[in-house]
């Protein structure tokens, strides 16, 4: 029997480049797009027993029809459930055949806090950026297992640099191969996001914070020995990036209202809306 | 549901959702915003001050209104289960289809579209009567331009009513074509304007004074107050003390409005935390609007006085000369006088136009979903739920839904259709969803068992079941003061006379049967068994 993961991740390649032909950007996210973006994080994930699911997608705003084109054209039927109910802001799928299912999201990814994509799409032939993968993770205000082995795997195989850096000190290099040559996130890009949004800084603080907790020996995200510290790390390295970040006026004065306030908005489970 | 860190003491696994989750659009201020707009505060006091105590003298619109908001809590309780136990879009017609019959869940639908599209032209028509005509009116007499008071009147007549009543009706429906997003952040902002003018029309009343009025009214008008009062009596209008039993008779008035505070049963399926959301926005509209109307009420005795108000609406009903204002003296004229302040004017006039719209995209919004459900039950064509590639939403369904309401708009504008026939049709629509929740427990009890309206429970009694039959009676007594009383609506089967609604309903009926029937064998020649999206049970 194939390997799932082989299947999703091989159906998103090929999308990818048909889409490409045809004049549409589409880029993998989710966990699809973490196995995609290097080679570093599936084996770390199969170790895991991450379980394949389904393929995600960004596309730009003017791409749409051209992306609906191209999947109808490889059998795959739209959910119209949600094609009215989102109003084009987000797709689904499922292959008429085999019952892949694809979610495709416009421009940015809009759950418990908002990521905007559409200004770094070209940043990677296949997938969003790597600080974006490990977003996507850190906006989410109740993380299953899942989310935190996706997050801890991307940070047990990335090295941080905080914009004062001059290298990648700090990180234990011997731990995972990176990615792509040289690739890191960019602990600044993160800070500046979360910089002006108070309520993403709390929820991806405290995410940090869980990251910090559970990836060690025997923990719930136990990455392995190495990639543990690595990821350990690198979350402290991330978070201290963070909280040196100068705030906006907005984020100082939504800090005083604080936990008061619900700061993330609501996601429901995905049920029909007709 | 997923499982969160919080209960994480797991081994490491797969524990994960079943999909990406979904921002759904409607909050529950959306929701309560949607519902108060459906109540229309400005059509509620518009409607009170003006039939009230001239129609049905001795009736106090306040205490009307206080009764029929207790009524309208248990229909809002009753809907409030059903919106839980089925949290989808389409109204009455997801509930009675998957609980009663399909067939006769899609006629009681159909019927219920077509009212609603009528009562959206009947707010268009009402911004266009009561809104701009009064805003000319009273804008005109206070700031002693002629010209406006001439265009006051000139916009009520049939052709003015008909043509910026259309206008009005295709905004609405442009407003949802552009999306339901849009449309909320449209519905937020004017409810703020809505809320802010109406604080500053209780502002100018809580400071004003019925001396105050009476000198306004004669340098403004030229009309003097007591002469109102004795005209309207010469001609033959009788005033009264207050009378419980006038107010009772008075309460289908307030009770028009006031059905809106459920609609969003409608969008169900769009709304965040539905819930919490669906609670205070349905509930939470009943108290507050039924609070707020009343408050206008007690306000309007005070500084217009009651028998002045039926004096001048009732000589305006009987166009007896002499008696009342140059335009038809609706609250928000008599609000504008008392102002004495073309600013003030502006203000009052924007404001009640603005609770007026609020209906319109809202009962229109109501029966796309309506069209959309449907559609993916496939009772209706699949083009019906089309979602245009280059504005994204239902362009068919809002296109039908703008196209009927403005048929409603000519009927209304030349045909001079009695409004208030079709509650007694809409009652009865509604009754039976109330009856279906009374019968819910026992008919489908896994479903109920499997729901969380099973535990919703006041003092050990089940409230779906209890909050039904209740409403199903309040609906019943509703029903038959409106029979009986011709003022407002009168027999709906008439052997003399079968008045338009009457026909409009026989239609809808014959039609919609006869629809469903040939829709039913219609997909199975296409091997659809369309029973099975009834066995869908979406509970949450």
């Amino acid at each position: 029997m194939a390997d799932p993961w082989e299947e999703l991740q091989s159906e998103a390649v090929a999308i990818v480049a048909a889409a490409a032909e045809q004049g549409v950007t589409l880029r993998v996210v989710g966990s699809v797009g973490i196995r995609l973006h290097c080679a570093a994080p599936g084996p770390l994930m199969d170790r895991l027993g991450r379980g394949a699911k389904d393929i995600d997608f960004i596309v730009p705003q003017r791409h749409r029809k051209g992306m609906r084109r191209m999947l109808e054209g490889r059998g795959y039927v739209i959910d119209r459930d949600l094609l009215i109910a989102m109003e084009g802001s987000r797709y689904s799928f499922a292959h008429r055949e085999n019952g892949t299912e694809i979610d495709v999201f416009v421009e940015k990814l809009d759950f418990c806090h908002t990521i905007e994509v559409a200004g770094r799409l070209a940043g990677h032939p296949v997938t969003i950026p790597i600080e974006e993968l490990l977003l996507q993770k850190l906006q989410i205000v109740q993380m299953t297992t899942t989310d935190l082995l996706d997050a801890s795997v991307l940070l047990a195989t990335h090295d941080v640099v905080a914009p004062e850096d001059s290298g990648i000190a700090g990180n234990d290099a011997a731990a995972a191969e990176p990615c792509v040559e040289g690739e890191v996130v960019e602990a600044g890009h993160i800070a500046r996001l979360l910089a002006r949004d108070w309520g993403f800084h709390h929820t991806a603080s405290r995410n940090l914070g869980r990251i910090r907790q559970h990836v060690v020996s025997g923990g719930v995200a136990d990455v392995g020995h190495a990639e543990n510290a690595r990821a350990q790390r690198g979350a402290s390295r991330l978070q201290a990036a963070i909280d040196r970040e100068p705030k906006t006026l907005a984020w100082r004065m939504r800090d005083k209202v604080g936990e008061r306030k619900q700061w993330w908005q609501d996601v429901d489970d995905r049920e029909a809306t007709y | 549901m997923a499982e969160s860190l919080a209960s994480e003491a797991v081994a490491p696994g797969v524990f994960s959702r079943k999909s990406s989750g979904l921002v759904r659009v409607g909050s529950t201020l959306d929701v309560f915003i949607f519902n108060v707009g459906l109540v229309s505060v400005g059509i509620a006091i518009a409607y009170n001050q003006y039939y009230g105590p001239s129609l049905y003298p001795g009736a106090q619109p306040w205490l009307s209104t206080l009764l029929a908001a207790a009524g309208m809590i248990f229909v809002a309780a009753a809907f409030y289960c059903w919106s839980v136990v089925f949290p989808r879009s389409g109204g009455v017609y997801v509930f009675l289809s998957r609980t009663i019959n399909p067939g006769v869940a899609f006629v009681m639908s159909l019927i219920e579209t077509i009212i609603l599209l009528y009562y959206a032209a009947l707010a268009a028509g009402l911004i266009v009567q009561v809104g701009l005509a009064s805003f000319f009116g009273a804008v005109g007499t206070v700031a002693k331009n002629s010209t406006l008071v001439s265009w006051g009147t000139s916009v009520a007549k049939p052709a003015g009513v008909f043509w910026i009543g259309t206008l009005i009706i295709v905004m609405a429906g442009t407003l949802l074509i552009s999306g339901t997003r849009r449309y909320f952040t449209v519905q937020r902002v004017l409810f703020v304007v809505a809320v802010a003018g109406l604080a500053v029309i209780a502002v100018v009343m809580l400071v004003g004074s019925r001396s105050g009025f009476s000198a306004n009214l004669t340098s403004l008008t030229g009309l003097h107050y007591n002469q109102v009062i004795s005209t309207a009596e010469k001609h033959g209008y009788a005033p009264a003390g207050t009378s419980f039993g006038e107010s009772w008779k008075f309460i289908i008035w307030p009770l028009l409005p006031l059905l809106g505070a459920v609609q969003s049963v409608g969008i169900g399926g769009e709304v965040k935390k539905v819930r919490r959301s669906q609670l205070l926005g349905m509930l939470g509209a009943v108290v507050a609007t039924g609070v707020v109307i009343a408050l206008f009420a007690l306000l309007s005795n005070k500084d217009f006085g009651y028998t002045f108000q039926g004096a001048v609406s009732y000589n305006a009903l009987s166009g007896v000369p002499g008696g009342t204002t140059a335009t038809a003296p609706w609250f928000a004229v008599l609000a504008g006088l008392l102002g004495h302040n073309v600013f003030l004017s502006v203000v009052i006039l924007a404001t009640f136009a603005a609770w007026i719209w609020f209906w319109i995209p809202a009962e229109m919004a109501y029966t796309t979903r309506s069209m959309i459900a449907w559609s993916f039950d496939r009772v209706a064509p699949n083009r019906l739920g089309f979602v245009s590639e280059t504005v994204h939403t239902p362009v068919v369904a809002i296109g039908i839904s703008t196209g009927g309401a403005v048929v409603f708009m000519w009927l209304i504008a030349f045909k001079a259709v009695t409004f208030l026939t079709f509650i007694e049709v809409l009652l009865v629509v509604w009754g039976a969803v109330m009856v279906a929740a009374v019968l819910f427990p026992f008919t489908r009890k896994a479903m109920y068992d499997a729901s969380p309206a099973r535990n919703f429970k006041l003092a050990g009694i089940p409230i779906m079941p209890a909050a039904g039959a209740i409403a199903t009676v309040f609906f019943a007594v509703m029903f038959w003061l409106l029979w009986k009383d011709p003022i407002a609506a009168g027999p709906l089967i008439h052997p003399s006379k079968m008045p338009v609604e009457a026909w409009i309903t026989l239609g809808a009926l014959i039609v919609g049967t006869a629809w469903y029937i040939g829709a039913k064998r219609y997909r199975r020649r296409q091997g659809i068994d369309i029973s099975l999206a009834f066995q869908q049970i979406p509970i949450e």
